[in-house]
């Protein structure tokens, strides 16, 4: 578009050598005013000129002349067209100078008032007018072809009608449009404003140089309106004054005018829309343009980066490793010192005004026009979160392993063996101490089913049964997260076959939404224990044996001192040895009392021997034994319930009487003096017999009851002197009565008495 | 009773013997001691009593080691042998029984008055 505009003016200058000059005349053919042109052409004074008629000035006394005042008269009587050219005609100056001037006339409207401009050009220059026209059809015919080439149609307009027309405004005004009215080819609603121009430049008023109408053009099937940008001059043409004009068609200027707008709005709208920061830098490593992500990403506006450079003091460029960006790679200047396109450069941005840093991912394109750089295009991505994000990833995959690594340190040096199962009973984990037990390498195992490698097993039972199995069924029943597994004699069956005493743990593993995905096992290894458990009773075996021995001896020595057969003493000294005497005997019972207390701890059955034992004589020899004692309290024992050889039972004798020694001597020591003490026996169902021992005695305070069957128990209310006994008393009673497989109870007010009643499976 | 009759004490812990032998006296029973188990063997042999109180932690030659080489012996197989020893546990008794023994006393629990009896009571 710039260069035909720049075409058209050349041709306005090329025919600014047609010079106007004009008259206006009344509706009497009067002279109203004149031009000052006009006035220089033609040497005549406002004075010779106003008023005066046109018929009377001497200036028309040519032939040619007077033709022209015979036309004016018709124009003026409306006899002619409103306007239109006169042609050519000689006319006499003041100074009797003949010149040719071109006439043009138009017949206008003033305050209801017709008047006539009539212009003049000199063209007396033209020396020739045949001449003229031949140079001027050459120069169209030459014009011409060059806007055929342009798309530009050049058309001819005389007395309003086309009267040339080049080969390429064929193609739209049709074939017949030459001698039509022009006017007939503007689109209605240009009509009056092209008209105007007309006349204007037939008037030489100022018009703009180009102007954009619609044109109807005659197309081979219909009318056609197309967007048409005319140039306009005043030309001779032939003789006489015509309209030269240039009809380009800008229809597709205008669609693309159109388009460019909607693109440049679309691509506004997407250059504002998108995530990617955009930024367009001049060769000078000005910005001359960035998008509304380019904005955000950088926290600056558009006003505020606009034609700022690279190297700005309001932000400093830092490398991807946190260090200072040296000025060269900066991303502009990069390409401006290279001319070459990059991807993917990390470039960290600091500014004053920010704690952090904003991180981008910048792609960078030099445009070239003729191998100079014109601009720098610059995108960029913001991946400060991405960086932080993979920061903390990284920070935190160190944690983890850091954390395994610990975790996998402890787990390689406990002493407990800790392997996980998955939901599918695969192995998930097996440490150091396992593989050292089960002599499974942990590389083996892993992955694999734990029933191949794992077997864990009552003790005593000889099919192997899976206890992890039921480790885990029994957790699911329970509501606990945990379960442990040392209630039973378990053993842990290795490669080699070997039998290893283990406690074990297992536990839910649940993640982070609570769901279960498998299980963990610890289990220690417990040999050591049961190892140390038999020493220890074999130590107190021994200590108790080694301490019998000389207290066996202290009895006798005491006993030969009080049979007062070897030796004569006194009464105080046969007290004396009296009271070394019993000292000894409850030092013996003592030892005696510990003995089964170690007896019980390591075995829950104790080496029982049950016989068949007739209940009666138990009881009668026990009544034997405390029979000392019963005469010093003065108690009565009342026995009944127990038929002699009829109530036997499947038990160990020797066991039953500590119990009921225990009891009654506890019975008859705790009762008043004079006290009953009952014992009865009777048969409960499924041959089990019940027995009881009732004193009237001392009671046990109430505070005290749960603690009756415990180890060295003692009841706060027992006097000095009667606190005789070792404490183990009742809880060996309890453990013989359960090795039986019954049960001891008691009910005591203190005060008033105690009762001890037991039951006993008849047994077979 | 009468010194006629013999009791051998095997006993290795000479206060217990000498409380032994002071009730013996005291009951003019006869008696001889052996502080080991083969001195104990030898003396048996060769003296032939007619009642023997065996220690079962001997030197030398244990108690029960002793006890089943009298056993096996005809000459010596038919002396009740009352055992007195300090170990109580059910497993010692239960060997002992099995070996012959007419009496199984623990020591401690026990007056010599008591041991005076059961003397009496296989001596007859």
């Amino acid at each position: 578009m710039a260069a035909s505009q720049n075409k058209n003016k050349e041709y306005k200058n090329l025919f600014n050598h047609f010079p106007s000059h004009l008259i206006v005349l009344d509706s009497n053919g009067s002279v109203l005013v004149s031009s000052e042109t006009f006035r220089k052409l033609t040497k005549y004074t406002n004075k010779d000129l106003e008023a005066k008629k046109i018929t009377s000035l001497k200036l028309f006394k040519t032939k040619s002349g007077s033709n022209v005042i015979k036309k004016i008269k018709r124009i003026l009587a409306g006899k002619l067209p409103k306007f239109g050219e006169l042609g050519a005609i000689e006319i006499v100056t003041k100074s009797k100078k003949k010149l040719t001037v071109a006439v043009n006339y138009n017949l206008v409207k003033s305050q209801d008032k017709k008047e006539l401009i009539v212009t003049f050009d000199d063209v007396t220059g033209c020396t020739n007018l045949k001449e003229d026209v031949k140079t001027s059809e050459a120069l169209l015919k030459d014009i011409g072809a060059l806007f055929e080439k342009n798309i530009t149609g050049i058309i001819i307009i005389q007395n309003g009608k086309i009267v040339y027309g080049t080969d390429y405004v064929r193609n739209f005004l049709g074939k017949d449009y030459l001698g039509k009215p022009f006017v007939k080819f503007i689109a209605p609603e240009y009509r009056v404003k092209v008209m105007k121009l007309y006349a204007a430049r037939l008037l030489g008023r100022k018009i703009p140089p180009t102007y954009d109408i619609k044109m109807l053009f005659k197309g081979p099937m219909k009318d056609k309106i197309l967007d048409v940008e005319i140039a306009s001059t005043l030309i001779n043409y032939k003789g006489k004054k015509a309209i030269m004009a240039f009809a380009h068609d800008i229809t597709a200027k205008k669609r693309v005018e159109k388009e460019i707008k909607e693109s440049e709005k679309k691509y506004k709208i997407l250059a504002d829309n998108i995530d990617t920061g955009l930024i367009l830098h001049g060769a000078d490593t000005k910005l001359l343009f960035s998008n509304l992500a380019a904005s955000k990403i950088l926290g600056l506006s558009v006003d505020q980066m606009q034609g700022k450079i690279a190297i700005d003091s309001s932000w400093k460029f830092v490398r991807e490793d946190g260090t200072d960006m040296p000025l060269t790679e900066y991303p502009v200047n990069k390409v401006v010192s290279s001319k070459k396109a990059f991807k993917n450069y990390i470039v960290g941005i600091r500014r004053k005004d920010r704690k952090y840093i904003t991180w981008v991912n910048v792609d960078a394109t030099p445009v070239l026009v003729d191998k100079a750089l014109d601009y720098v295009s610059i995108t960029f991505v913001d991946i400060t979160t991405k960086k932080e994000l993979e920061k903390e990833r990284v920070e935190y995959l160190v944690n983890i392993s850091k954390q395994k690594n610990e975790l996998n340190t402890i787990l390689d040096n406990i002493a407990e063996g800790v392997f996980a199962i998955d939901k599918d009973n695969n192995i998930t984990l097996f440490n150091e101490f396992a593989a050292q037990i089960f002599r499974h390498s942990p590389k083996t195992v892993i992955g694999k089913k734990y029933g191949r490698f794992l077997k864990f097993v009552y003790q005593d039972e000889l099919v192997e049964n899976n206890l992890i199995e039921e480790a885990i069924g029994k957790l699911k029943k329970s509501d606990q997260a945990t379960l442990r597994m040392d209630a039973f004699n378990i053993t842990l069956v290795n490669k080699m076959g070997h039998k290893i005493p283990v406690v074990f743990d297992i536990a839910e593993l649940k993640d982070e939404q609570g769901e279960l995905f498998g299980y963990i096992v610890t289990f220690r290894d417990i040999t050591k224990f049961t190892t140390i458990d038999k020493l220890k009773s074999e130590f107190v075996s021994i200590a108790s044996h080694q301490l019998r021995t000389p207290l066996s001896g202290i009895r006798w020595f005491a006993e030969l001192l009080l049979k007062q057969k070897t030796s004569k003493l006194d009464k105080t000294q046969v007290s004396y040895a009296q009271q070394i005497y019993d000292s000894n005997k409850r030092i013996i019972s003592l030892v005696d009392d510990l003995l089964d207390v170690s007896h019980i701890d390591s075995d829950e059955k104790f080496g029982i021997k049950k016989a068949k034992t007739d209940l009666y004589v138990v009881v009668k020899s026990v009544l034997d034994d405390i029979d000392h004692l019963i005469k010093e309290k003065g108690v009565k024992v009342v026995f009944k319930g127990c038929t002699p050889k009829k109530d036997v039972l499947f038990i160990d004798k020797a066991k039953m009487i500590q119990v009921l020694y225990n009891l009654l001597s506890n019975a008859v020591k705790y009762s008043k003096r004079g006290g009953i003490v009952e014992i009865s026996c009777s048969k409960e169902q499924r041959d089990s017999y019940m027995f009881c021992i009732k004193d009237d005695g001392i009671g046990i305070p109430k505070y005290q009851h749960k603690q009756v069957f415990t180890k060295f128990f003692r009841a706060d209310n027992v006097g000095l002197k009667d606190r005789e006994g070792t404490g183990l008393g009742l809880y060996i009673a309890r453990a013989i009565i359960e090795a039986h497989g019954g049960n001891i109870s008691f009910d005591s007010k203190e005060g008033k008495g105690s009762t001890f009643c037991f039951t006993l499976p008849k047994g077979k | 009773m009468n010194n006629e009759k013999k009791v051998i004490i095997v006993e290795d812990e000479v206060a217990l013997s000498k409380a032994l032998q002071a009730s013996l006296v005291e009951n003019n029973i006869g008696f001889l001691a052996a502080y080991d188990g083969k001195e104990a063997l030898d003396m048996i042999n060769s003296q032939k009593p007619d009642l023997i109180l065996l220690d079962l932690m001997l030197p030398k030659l244990d108690g029960f080691a002793l006890l089943k080489i009298l056993k096996d012996q005809a000459e010596t197989k038919d002396i009740p042998v009352i055992v007195l020893s300090n170990l109580g546990q059910e497993d010692s008794i239960a060997k002992a029984v099995e070996l012959g023994i007419v009496d199984y006393t623990v020591k401690a629990t026990v007056d010599l008055e008591d041991v005076i009896d059961k003397i009496k009571k296989y001596l007859v």
